[in-house]
């Protein structure tokens, strides 16, 4: 009796298992694409519960890392300051970033950046080479110009040349977690402009047009997932900042693979008009993004009230 | 022979000599461990380092500084010159990297046997006195060009460090970036790989064929501690009834201070290395108390010369004392002034204290500091300057004033450095990329922690930098990442004093609105 109960409960569940499995992930897959917003703007939370949010939303880590493939994320740890002067992403958001793509199966998970201070100090100050080593990420120099290699920009308009970090070129998946600051001489330093961590001569930048070089770096390798840290924002003397009074407490996170659109939300969330921003623009043009973001599917997400009870 | 024992005639029986075989292997043990912890320091093997703090040179320097390491320093003086008062120089052959190096030298080149040397009193003397002088007319640079441990400071870091980061950088590559980090290297300092390269063959040129020739004449400390080595306790005696003039002593003697004629060590010379030990078939050689013992005249020094050498010491000291005022209107001849490190207070405080040692070039983590070659002028050879080429001097970092062992450069707290102003800052529009090519740029502002430079509204939607010189501390930062060439837009120059800007002022922000997403 027994015996025969178990057999048939276990039958009957593989079949309706075998059954169901299928036609779970098919409705899954239904619901991601049809719903699958172009840009997730999350509010109200800690940086981490923010992520945590946005990417549900977006279908989970799994949608942009594969099983087996190797990642690089690419914080904004240019400065040697501490976290909480904003000039460097959160570390906990960086840590968060890295957890998610080893769960969704990432090989290996990449952390660097080409710091303008000097780039241990960098690292251990900003506290996320910590914060990342801690959640198994490789934690990689990118001072030495032995890890460049020189690519051609194809659709670059005044940048056609450049040396590119060699763990962007090796990898599968780039996922893109800047820092939004004001920036001196590229008005906002967002999604965009982080790219310049992973290019070798930044003074070709500033000497050739900043702001087209900007677009035309992301026309090289356009991140797979943008990650907008806007919980502090340094809305003046950025992008080193000066003082805590540079800051401003908005508690946002974009994310996004439509880079231009995630830099267009990030300049509306700072008071620019995102046409004071000529490298949107500039990505517009070379087919990188929308900036127009009323065409666009925008799932807006409220920690606070998400996680009230029902 | 001059064998006369105290004045007072009372006759007191030698003490016996100890022929301890075992010194010259601890001896040779210890200065392994010192030379190879110093090397070690200098390639980032060991760090921080006390074998820097107990070196005899810096702590002297340190001496005349009004800082908490001077309590430290005049411990570590008072150790040192005891130790050498009542053992000898053994100082020279263990502690001092470079009378380790020229050991070492020795050893390599196969070098066993050594002549007598003649006694150079008259030349190390006179040198002494003279670096001493112009030391405290305010130039230490002759002083430290001959001090050993900057010497050696200088010999690592000009002609080792570049090979040990060529290689650190070298298995980086080769590994794909799985072992070890990339250095930076220190800019290329021509001038100062070329002196030091001289001075280095130099001196393992004389070690190699002349044995401790460099440290009983060029040496100012070796002077220095032969002075007190003359009267110390226990010293390297022959024993005359055992010894058969066979010259073995002599022969392994690196200082060459053997006279088997008269049975006489010369106590001022010995840097107490035990060769001489080891090698006599018949213990007739050793350590020997000389307590009560009226201190031996030294029979090739008794040449009735001391009022000559009175009057060349007369000589030598006003003309050092005239070297400085010399040297200094040289260098103010010239029109830009080198930007010193941050802590060096004054160009006369750091041509008076930095002897050139180059540690702060070789820790700064920014690689900005390279030694100048006659931007002090010709007095401040080889001292460390701030150049901007290659990096800045960054914000969050105190290290160079925190590693000098001579008190050239005052130790700094964060905080204290993030106000010290090094250099000034002058901007040129003409050369500017923004005004040249109507570009966004803003490099400069940047780079700039104090807001010294700031962008400010210009045309077209353009930024344009302005200068708030109050806040500068000329960091450099923005000369470094200034993308003009081949003259940047944005040039630091050094000033002669390094004053205090102000601390860089920020208004609050407005509070902000409700959070909700302006679009």
């Amino acid at each position: 009796m027994k015996r025969r109960e178990f057999l048939k409960t276990t039958v009957a569940a593989g079949i309706a298992g075998a059954a169901f499995g299928p036609l779970l992930k098919a409705s899954n897959k239904i619901r991601a694409n049809a719903t699958r917003p172009d840009l997730v703007a999350v509010l109200g939370g800690k940086p981490v519960e923010m992520f945590e949010a946005g990417i549900k939303e977006l279908g989970g880590m799994a949608s942009f890392v594969k099983s087996g493939q190797t990642v690089v994320v690419k914080p904004n740890m240019a400065w040697a300051r501490t976290p909480e002067y904003a000039a460097t992403t959160t570390p906990e958001l960086v840590a968060a970033v890295v957890t998610a793509c080893y769960r969704a199966g990432a090989r290996v998970v990449y952390v660097f950046d080409h710091t303008c201070n000097a780039w241990k100090q960098c690292y251990e100050l900003s506290r996320i080479a910590a914060a990342a080593e801690k959640a198994n990420a490789k934690v990689m120099p990118a001072n030495s110009r032995t890890d460049y290699r020189k690519v051609s920009v194809p659709k670059g308009k005044t940048l056609t040349e450049a040396e590119c970090h060699r763990l962007v070129l090796e990898s599968d998946v780039l996922i893109n977690v800047p820092i939004l600051k004001n920036h001196g001489g590229a008005i906002i330093t967002s999604a965009m402009k982080n790219l310049l961590g992973t290019v070798w001569d930044r003074r070709y930048f500033h000497r050739n047009g900043l702001q087209q070089c900007i677009a035309d770096w992301v026309s090289f390798r356009k991140p797979d997932l943008n990650i907008i840290d806007a919980y502090h924002v340094m809305m003046k003397n950025g992008p080193r900042g000066r003082s805590l009074d540079d800051l401003a407490v908005k508690q946002m996170q974009l994310l996004s693979t439509d880079i231009v659109a995630a830099d267009v939300a990030a300049a509306k969330i700072m008071g620019f008009s995102p046409s004071r921003v000529p490298h949107l623009k500039m990505g517009e043009e070379l087919g990188l993004g929308v900036m127009d973001l009323d065409k666009l599917n925008i799932k807006r997400v409220n920690c606070k009230t998400s996680r009230e009870p029902r | 022979m001059n064998r006369v024992e105290s004045a007072g005639a009372v006759i007191k029986k030698r003490d016996k000599i100890f022929d301890i075989k075992l010194l010259r292997p601890l001896r040779i043990l210890l200065g392994i461990i010192c030379g190879t912890m110093f090397v070690g320091l200098f390639i980032d093997m060991v760090s921080p380092s006390p074998l820097v703090d107990i070196q005899l040179g810096p702590a002297l320097l340190s001496l005349r500084t009004d800082r908490v390491i001077a309590g430290s320093a005049l411990f570590i003086v008072v150790a040192l010159l005891l130790i050498t008062w009542f053992f000898g120089r053994i100082y020279c052959s263990t502690l001092c990297p470079l009378g380790v190096l020229q050991d070492a030298t020795m050893w390599l080149a196969r070098r066993r046997q050594f002549k007598p040397q003649r006694n150079q009193w008259r030349l190390r003397y006179l040198l002494l006195l003279g670096v001493v002088v112009t030391g405290a007319a305010g130039l230490i640079i002759p002083l430290g060009l001959l001090e050993p441990y900057s010497f050696a400071g200088r010999i690592l870091n000009n002609l080792l460090v570049p090979i040990s980061d060529w290689f650190n950088n070298f298995i980086y590559q080769s590994s794909e970036g799985r072992w070890l980090e990339p250095v930076k290297s220190a800019p290329f300092a021509t001038s100062a790989l070329v002196i030091t390269l001289i001075g280095f063959l130099l001196l393992i040129w004389s070690a190699a064929s002349r044995g401790r020739l460099f440290c009983n004449t060029l040496c100012p400390l070796g002077t220095l501690l032969g002075i007190i080595a003359r009267f110390s306790r226990y010293r390297l005696n022959i024993a005359a009834d055992s010894c058969t003039s066979c010259r073995a002593c002599a022969v392994v003697c690196k200082a060459g201070c053997i006279d088997l004629d008269n049975k006489f060590i010369d106590s001022e010379r010995c840097v107490m290395c035990f060769n001489c030990i080891n090698a006599c078939k018949f213990s007739a050689i050793g350590i020997q108390s000389h307590k009560g013992v009226a201190q031996l005249e030294n029979p090739q020094k008794t040449n009735g010369s001391r009022r000559r050498f009175l009057a060349e010491a007369g000589i030598v000291g006003i003309g050092s004392l005239a070297v400085p005022p010399l040297l200094r209107q040289l260098a103010s001849s010239q029109n830009q002034l080198p930007v010193m490190p941050p802590g060096a207070s004054s160009l006369n405080n750091f041509t008076s204290r930095c002897t050139a040692c180059h540690l702060c070039v070789k820790s700064c983590p920014s690689k900005v500091l390279k030694p100048a070659l006659l931007a002090y002028g010709p007095g401040g050879i080889m001292m460390p300057q701030v150049d901007y080429n290659h990096g800045m001097c960054e914000y969050s970092c105190t290290t160079c004033s925190n590693v000098c062992p001579t008190g050239a450069l005052t130790p700094l707290k964060l905080r204290e450095k993030q106000t010290v102003r090094i250099g000034m800052v002058t901007y040129y529009r003409e050369r500017c990329i923004i005004v040249t090519n109507g570009t966004y740029c803003g490099a400069c502002a940047e780079h700039c922690p104090t807001g010294a430079i700031e962008m400010v509204p210009w045309k077209d939607g353009l930024t344009l930098p302005r200068v708030n010189p109050e806040v500068c501390i000329g960091c450099g930062g923005c000369e470094y990442i200034c993308p003009v060439q081949p003259k940047k837009a944005v040039i630091v120059s050094g000033v002669k004093h390094q004053d205090n800007a102000r601390r860089p002022q920020t208004t609050k922000l407005p509070p902000s609105e409700k959070a909700h997403f302006p679009f």
